[in-house]
């Protein structure tokens, strides 16, 4: 039989906040273990939180770009259950009145656009951190991350398969980082993925049982374990079984999850309304401000790449894949050509997809970790146009540019790069050429063409590649056939 | 001297024409605490060390301040659920016997501020728990007037504290009439200020919604006193709110001319202590006499608010106190072979047996199958019963009630039911449920010698009409002039 | 609606709570009366009432997302019976 996998994901997103949802902390990531506490985050008797705004405003942003509605009427609750990363031993959250509801977002996959169901956004904590210390057989437990403040997205089970999901979170990350909400550092754990995945016979409306993965770590591990999963229901299925509703835990190196528990009937949250907590209100003035204060999203910004600079779609996309690289972009266009032509667009747009993309590669770093600004980039596509060196010195001196930050020019200069562009200099350099190589001149006069490269290659060997390579063709070209 | 029997007003009267000194005030009142407390019981901890070297320096200090809090001086004692910075707070649980808070509640620091002197942590039931300071899991609080009686509660401490002229203020919580009951119980004055008034940080609830931060004293002038200095907003407390009425001073005047009073059918029809309906008969025709209008009024829901009341108290308290895990602070069971057990055997240990049968109430009623038919109703009880209020409040200025319809009761090993226990707090808790202010101030005594106490409640915020009104009340009365005998004769 | 011992139970593991065989028996009966004096709030019908909202704060009113320095790491763990390495400590809880 085939089946269909039905997937909906929990994403949690650490947000990007200075201070704690509830207290005056530092939400800093890598401290000292407990040394980012105090009575409000350490649960300690008779302390009571108190809502960081800041909070609250990336909440409504994330929703606005996620096209979800934003509740005016906000309510916290309590979500009661014992761990020991869990200070008050329930997590504030919102179940009754979550900030925002009923969104979209639209990806695209094999070229077509899909559109996956945002059901509900919700702010809430985040719980300390565990550390196993298996040799003493016990637990310890930092709470510096306890109160970081957190969103959790919930979508509708509209993802059909792994690259769906990826996708999804793929366009995902690229909002979140566009709006400065997370930095969605996954090895960090500040973007959290969970998965509830069934299966149902093609064709089938009746959703099958789900299982709830956790445990995700990466959009491979993402990937990796909706394929197993879904393989793994039906091989349950097929073989006469029975899914049971439970949480799995992913295992990245053996590449398998493994039940941790079935759902027990006495599982029950006891939620209720945060009595330490008034309701707040968003009005509409606070979201029309920060509607006015959204930056161009991925999406909008991909297809303006497209119609404003006659990008193909690839760049657009490569371009855009985060704000850094299309600010960058857009700035080196406006400060190489005034009237920022298609031509000037797709020199810089292949400067950035060709040697900017391989040397963050080569280096394991991102653009902003370069000393490269557009001013230097442009500088340097500056001295090419004006043939003072050759586009393949200019790539040397773009590495250099990139982890010096000098001035091309300075580089060219000190680095003795720049172009022999002297014509008489050139003429006697070819003409030693010609004398030391008579018979490349005959092969080349009896047709074999391959021959004037041979010369052209000798030239610039003489000159240690500094000759300006279309002056040598001329003067070549002359000499042969004086 | 002995200063201790003073109230705060007068002392503050006393210190300004420097005919008394604090140290020699700070003195008195240990020496006395020293020769009551074997009987009494009303402290946990005590804090003298320190106080006595408070004592050294703030009389200077005063008088070189141009303008002193009212508070400034005077020794008092802070009920042992609000966390003092470095003094051991253990809201009388064994779960918190060694915790020492890293912090001060809001409203010590004010005391703080204010050089108040705290001479230490006052018994209560625990974690609030109770209404007759039997259930604290140190020591039982007897009442001054008669130590083979209850001194109330939670807040028995404190009552008794100030009833004996241990101290000359407690500063405490009312979940329920808390502070009111055992404050009517000792023959004092209890007030529970409008909810979000005093600030709640670093008050060791179990009841977020129902408790607020309150006092105990000798007579209404003290209350007001106190008052003006814990009133204040707080940005560390989400629930508290900025209100401008302060200078509650200004309502400490006699006359209440035209002031309507409601008196509550449903509560007047029950059946109270004979001498408590004596008492409050008596003082309806004082009130009448001074230009009083006493008019009928109805709560139409009252005789649901002790079960609504009681459901919300152990939903709060079942998520409040799952925090004492055993991990971060206070008890931790020792031997235990792996989490489960540890979470099980510390709490099994450190709570007491009431404790622990709210905290299952509490989390039965939370649970799916309960949360309708009893959390959520009664929620709806409780707006149910503002609303009556709110209605009442239409036709009066203040409600008159008996502060319990019991008198102090024996001592003994009572096994109650929780829900009967709180058959004495069935009028006070209603201002714990809407969030109103109130207080209970003596009038009149039993024929065995057991003060009674009147309670008042206003509309939100009235908190100077309260005062007016039992200013005038006590201006023409004498019983807040009599003293725990008893006491003094047993020395 | 009496409880059964089975519902103790499970209010136990929601409390956690350890109850030997002979408590639970005794929070049974007392847990089953303190129900039947509740019960008077059955009486009244509410089903009909919507509960109303609480007044909400404006958000305006919430707090500044600015950092205050933390308790010290000695302060946060002076409380706790057992400590390791600046940390918390609970027996293991890996399986």
């Amino acid at each position: 039989m085939k089946y269909q996998t039905v997937v909906g994901l929990e994403i949690h997103v650490e947000l990007k906040t200075q201070s704690k949802m509830f207290c005056s902390c530092s939400t800093a990531f890598g401290g000292q273990p407990n040394s980012q506490c105090c009575p409000v985050c350490l649960g300690m008797p008779g302390a009571l939180p108190v809502i960081n705004r800041r909070a609250v405003e990336l909440a409504i942003k994330t929703g606005l770009a996620l096209n979800c509605k934003i509740s005016e009427y906000n309510t916290m609750d309590r979500k009661n259950y014992f761990y020991p990363d869990l200070p008050k031993a329930y997590q504030t959250t919102q179940q009754y009145h979550p900030i925002c509801k009923d969104g979209y977002l639209d990806i695209e996959i094999d070229g077509k656009k899909k559109r996956i169901g945002i059901t509900r956004i919700h702010l809430e904590e985040d719980a300390g951190k565990l550390i196993h210390d298996t040799d003493n057989s016990r637990s310890l437990i930092d709470y510096n991350r306890a109160g970081v403040p957190l969103i959790e997205i919930v979508t509708e089970p509209h993802i059909g398969s792994s690259d769906e999901a990826v996708a999804f979170l793929d366009e995902l990350r690229k909002i979140l980082l566009y709006l400065e909400v997370s930095d969605c550092k996954m090895q960090e754990g500040s973007l959290r993925c969970d998965v509830n995945l069934s299966i149902k016979p093609q064709g089938q409306t009746k959703l099958g049982t789900r299982t709830e993965m956790k445990n995700l770590n990466s959009f491979r591990a993402v990937q990796r374990a909706i394929k197993n999963e879904a393989q793994r229901q039906k091989t349950v299925l097929e073989a006469g079984g029975e899914v049971l509703q439970e949480t799995r835990r992913w295992d990245d190196l053996k590449d398998e999850s493994i039940a941790m528990r079935e759902k027990h009937e006495a599982d029950d949250y006891r939620y209720f309304q945060d009595p330490d907590l008034m309701p707040f209100l968003i009005d509409s003035n606070m979201i029309e401000d920060i509607k006015n204060n959204m930056p161009e999203l991925p999406a909008q910004k991909r297809e303006r790449f497209v119609s404003e600079y006659g990008l193909p779609e690839y760049d657009a996309g490569i371009l855009t894949s985060s704000r850094e690289m299309a600010d960058f972009f857009e700035l080196s266009v406006k400060l190489y050509d005034e009237k920022k032509g298609a031509k000037a667009a797709k020199t810089v747009s292949n400067w950035l997809m060709g040697e900017l993309m391989r040397l963050t590669k080569e280096l394991g770093v991102e653009l902003q970790d370069l000393k490269l600004s557009p001013s230097l980039l442009v500088g340097l596509l500056k001295l090419i146009d004006q043939g003072v060196i050759s586009g393949s010195m200019a790539k040397d001196v773009f590495d250099e540019m990139c982890q010096s930050g000098k001035e091309p020019d300075k580089i060219v200069e000190e680095k003795g790069f720049r172009q022999i562009s002297d014509i008489d200099q050139l003429r006697d350099i070819v003409r030693e050429v010609i004398q030391e190589n008579p018979k490349s001149i005959s092969d080349y006069k009896a047709g074999k063409k391959k021959a004037f490269g041979y010369l052209v290659g000798q030239t610039m060997k003489k000159t240690k590649g500094k000759a300006n390579p279309q002056l040598v063709n001329k003067i070549l070209q002359d000499e042969i056939n004086k | 001297m002995e200063s201790y029997k003073l109230t705060v007003h007068e002392i503050w009267n006393l210190v300004n024409k420097r005919e008394i000194s604090i140290k020699e005030l700070v003195r008195d009142v240990i020496e006395r605490i020293d020769s009551t407390e074997r009987q009494i019981g009303s402290f946990i901890t005590f804090n003298w060390d320190e106080a006595l070297y408070q004592a050294e320096t703030l009389d200077t200090l005063i008088s070189e301040e141009s303008d002193s809090s009212k508070l400034a001086g005077i020794p008092l004692g802070v009920e042992d659920n609000i966390c003092t910075l470095d003094i051991r707070t253990t809201s009388a649980s064994r779960m918190l016997e060694n915790f020492t808070p890293p912090y001060d509640a809001s409203v010590v620091e004010k005391l703080k501020q204010c050089h108040s002197i705290i001479l230490g942590k006052l018994n209560m039931d625990e974690f609030g728990m109770g209404s007759s300071t039997q259930n604290s899991a140190f020591k039982v609080t007897k009442n001054p007037w008669n130590l083979h009686k209850v001194a109330g509660g939670a807040a028995g401490g404190g009552a008794a504290a100030v009833a004996a002229d241990q101290v000359f203020c407690a500063i405490g919580s009312d979940s329920s009439g808390c502070l009111r009951q055992p404050a009517a119980f000792c023959g004092v004055v209890g007030f529970k200020p409008t909810y979000g008034l005093v600030s709640r940080f670093g008050l060791v609830t179990s009841a977020p919604s129902l408790e607020q931060v309150g006092c105990i004293t000798k007579d209404v002038t003290d209350c007001a006193y106190v008052l003006e200095e814990i009133a204040f907003y707080d940005s560390k407390d989400s629930t508290s709110i900025k209100d401008d009425s302060c200078g509650y001073l200004g309502y400490l005047v006699d006359g209440i001319r035209g002031l309507k009073i409601g008196i509550p059918r449903e509560i007047f029809d029950e059946s109270w202590d004979p001498d408590i309906r004596a008492c409050i008969d008596r003082s309806i025709e004082i009130l009448k006499n001074l230009g009083a209008e006493i008019i009928d009024i109805t709560l139409p829901h009252f005789k649901y608010a002790t079960a609504s009341q009681f459901i919300i108290m152990c939903c709060e308290s079942s998520s409040n106190l799952a925090r004492y895990d055993g991990i971060k602070y206070g008890k931790r069971a020792r031997d235990v072979n792996d989490l489960e057990e540890l979470y099980c055997k510390t709490r099994s240990q450190g709570f007491g047996q009431e404790v622990k049968e709210r905290i299952m109430l509490g989390n039965l009623f939370l649970s799916r199958q309960y949360y309708d038919s009893h959390y959520k109703k009664a929620l709806k009880i409780r707006e149910l019963l503002r609303n009556d209020f709110r209605k009442a409040y239409e036709k009066c200025h203040l409600i008159l009630t008996p502060t319990s319809p019991i008198l102090a009761y024996d001592l003994s090993n009572e096994t109650n039911l929780s829900v009967t226990t709180n058959y004495s707090k069935r009028y006070t808790l209603l201002a714990n449920l809407t969030g109103i202010p109130a207080i209970s101030i003596p009038c009149g005594f039993s024929e065995e010698g057991l003060p009674v106490g009147i309670q008042f409640m206003a509309d939100t915020f009235k908190e100077g009409t309260l005062l007016k009104v039992a200013y005038t009340f006590e201006r023409n009365t004498d019983y807040h002039m009599k003293r725990a005998m008893k006491l003094e004769v047993t020395e | 609606m009496k409880l059964s011992l089975k519902d103790i139970e499970n209010m136990g593991l929601w409390s956690k709570l350890k109850l030997d065989h002979q408590e639970k028996e005794v929070f049974l009966d007392r847990i089953n009366k303190t129900l039947q004096k509740l019960e008077i709030i059955k009486e009244l019908a509410t089903d009909h009432l919507e509960l109303s909202l609480d007044k909400p704060i404006h958000s305006k009113a919430l707090r500044d997302d600015q950092v205050q320095p933390s308790m010290s790491r000695d302060q946060a763990l002076k409380n706790a019976q057992e400590t390791w390495d600046g940390m918390f400590s609970v027996p293991s809880i890996l399986d």
